[in-house]
């Protein structure tokens, strides 16, 4: 067995083990509650959420998938660096008000708060339906970056896959959020290393990396393509900056990393995330840039498949141990995600649609062993989907995705502000944004070839929606995202006018003013943890909010 | 526990549902406020208890990022690195900036 093999089959191991002994960590009495399978007892401080959250967003696909298209284009595949540092200003308005409203009332999911904002049982359950329509092929792209990595150690497709998500699956099951936050700790530590490493092997290029950003002008300047080069070109700015505000809008609304965000103890523990991810950025940025390198050193993909190339650079310029060490951080990298987006998901499918519609009285055991069952169900659709469709499928699937979640914005981010909203607005805002989405999506044909303008594929071929389809001259492209929630928020605005002129009656608003700013220690999250648990909290969940926060 | 179970579930809306303090329940739009046992409270999408004009600094690394125009260039480069990636990669420091001063300030 190879050095690469060795390390990553040692990593793994490490981690299965973490992910199983995860269970036992801070075990509270009563672990068979969806607060506590489903939310780690709503009881993570400032590190431990630190981890959650950057296993959370910065994920495997991301680290493989991005760094690709750089190295294919150039500037333009650079968004997710605007993307992920616009994003953290935007959350630190809205997401302690959520995280206040969901502790008072017991949310563990975004529907959940729908419905009693806008006292609406069908709002809440579109959004519950869309959110879990958006994390399935998230999933799989997880699924995708282990492959890529499987491929370059020349492992069979098929059966490793299987085994890595199978051990995955079963540690979810066991041990909940709790076990993807300790396995994220071994992922953060394997990035940071890939991220030396790459830094210390550019360094060591004579010249540094001068010769590398030469080197892929001289590429794009062959290239016949018009829309790469180190610089945007005039038509990929519209796009650029509509994908980066779309991406940002649809990361606050995904299910995973609201779930990510109720686990933390409190407001004060967010805020402070929020201040050191952005730094996190710069890994990735960092690893995008070896795109760059991967041009230099004349990295070539194996079989064609695009995403190897990060993973066959290391291979290419780093000792095998350190090659071994980041394929592992990239293997575990689609861990951590893909345990939170299933229990994300999960949570979603028990508290608004098995509670909702089948069994309005289950028990917290009852709902935890739904929510278990429902990550393995969420799982193992995702492999199948890998296993038995092929792996495009999935990428397009999660490019309707984004899509779909950012209509969900009005209710879920707006509501955090507003109950003016009309129900009736709410939904029809929603279909609205859908339709609007998957018809432009549509349009959108697929171009390829040497010169980056030959039709592939007709139809559902990215995200980029040409102007020129309506007849706009210019041959820039807009994020269809960004277009299909103006037309969601425009009918949800103009239909509320409507409906509150004629004075219909919208749905009652069950959340009160004072909890949107609720923290920890405040009586009524106590109160509300006595409803829960029908047992006063112990004293240990209520330190005075003065006191220091450290992550145990 | 069942107790609080049995006395919600009748709700179709909120079955699993418990208002904290099922009194103070309103709707606002249906005109009945019973807010009126409290002292006067802020409401109000800008007249919130967390709003503070402060929070609008937080526009500066949203908008800069967004605006091409201004670092779509080469240089100047720092180590060989074009503009265009390495102002980006420090709008990153700015954002962290930005709320870190946020954060100490509404403690």
């Amino acid at each position: 067995m190879d050095a690469r093999l060795t390390v990553f089959v040692v990593v793994f191991g490490v981690v299965a083990i973490l992910g199983f002994a995860a269970s036992r960590w801070r075990r509270p009495d009563k672990i068979h509650s969806l607060e506590e399978w489903g939310l780690g007892g709503r009881a993570f401080g400032n590190w431990v959420t630190f981890f959650l959250l950057s296993g959370d967003v910065y994920t495997a696909y991301t680290f493989v998938a991005v760094p690709t298209l750089v190295f294919g284009v150039g500037a333009s595949g650079f968004f997710p660096v605007p993307f992920l540092i616009i994003v953290y200003p935007m959350l630190f308005v809205v997401l302690a008000r959520f995280w206040s409203v969901c502790h008072v009332h017991g949310f563990v999911t975004p529907a959940e708060f729908v419905r009693a904002r806008f006292g609406s049982r069908g709002l809440g359950k579109i959004v519950a339906v869309l959110g879990i329509v958006a994390t399935m092929p998230y999933i799989a792209l997880q699924l995708i970056g282990i492959e890529a990595v499987f491929e370059v150690m020349g492992l069979p497709k098929g059966w490793p896959l299987t085994v890595a998500f199978v051990v995955l699956a079963l540690y979810t099951f066991n041990s909940g959020l709790r076990a993807p936050a300790l396995v994220s700790i071994v992922k953060d530590a394997l990035v940071l290393w890939a991220v030396l490493a790459a830094v210390l092997i550019v360094s060591m290029v004579p010249g540094s990396w001068e010769p590398v950003f030469q080197a892929a002008e001289a590429k794009f300047a062959a290239s016949a393509r018009t829309d790469d080069g180190l610089l945007l070109a005039p038509q990929s700015q519209l796009n650029y900056v509509t994908l980066a505000l779309g991406s940002a809008v649809a990361l606050f609304l995904y299910p995973h990393t609201l779930t990510g965000v109720l686990a933390a103890r409190n407001r004060g523990t967010l805020r402070r995330n929020l201040a050191v991810l952005p730094i996190y950025t710069l890994t990735l940025g960092i690893l995008m840039l070896v795109g760059f390198a991967a041009i230099y050193s004349g990295t070539q993909p194996v079989g064609g498949n695009g995403n190897t190339v990060v993973p066959q650079w290391f291979d290419g310029n780093a000792p095998a141990w350190t090659a071994g060490l980041v394929f592992a951080a990239i293997g575990v990298g689609a861990m951590v995600p893909a345990a939170i987006m299933s229990i994300a998901a999960a949570n979603l499918f028990t508290r608004d649609i098995y509670r909702q519609y089948f069994r309005p009285n289950a028990s917290d055991r009852e709902e935890t062993y739904v929510s278990k069952t429902a990550s393995l169900t969420v799982k193992f659709g995702a492999l199948l989907v890998i296993l038995l469709l092929n792996t495009q499928f999935a990428i397009d699937l999660q490019l309707i995705g984004g899509v779909v979640i950012m209509q969900t914005l009005p209710a879920v981010a707006l509501g955090l502000y507003t109950s003016w909203f009309h129900r009736g607005a709410l939904v029809t805002g929603v279909f609205a944004g859908l339709v609007t989405g998957l018809v432009m999506l549509y349009q959108v044909p697929k171009l390829g070839g040497p010169d980056g303008r030959t039709v592939v594929r007709e139809h559902f071929g990215g995200s980029a929606w040409p102007l020129d389809t309506i007849g706009i001259d210019s041959n820039a492209s807009i994020y269809v995202g960004v277009v299909a929630l103006a037309v969601n928020l425009l009918v949800t605005v103009m239909l509320t006018g409507l409906l509150r002129g004629f004075g219909v009656p919208g749905g009652p608003d069950r959340t009160r003013d004072q909890d949107y700013v609720a923290d920890e220690g405040d009586p009524t999250i106590r109160r509300m943890t006595e409803i829960i648990d029908g047992q006063p909290a112990p004293s240990s969940y209520f330190e005075p909010r003065q006191a220091p926060v450290t992550g145990r | 526990m069942a107790e609080w179970r049995q006395r919600t579930h009748g709700d179709q809306y909120f079955g699993n549902y418990s208002a904290p303090q099922p009194d103070t329940i309103r709707s606002r739009h249906s005109g009945i406020d019973d807010h009126d046992s409290e002292p006067a409270r802020r409401r109000g999408i800008f007249d919130r208890p967390d709003a503070h004009p402060r929070t609008w600094l937080l526009l500066i690394p949203i908008v800069l990022p967004l605006t091409p125009t201004l670092y779509n260039r080469v240089d100047p480069a720092l180590m060989g690195i074009p503009f265009f990636y390495w102002s980006q990669l420090g709008f990153a420091f700015l954002a962290s900036g930005v709320i870190t001063y946020l954060h100490r300030r509404s403690r």
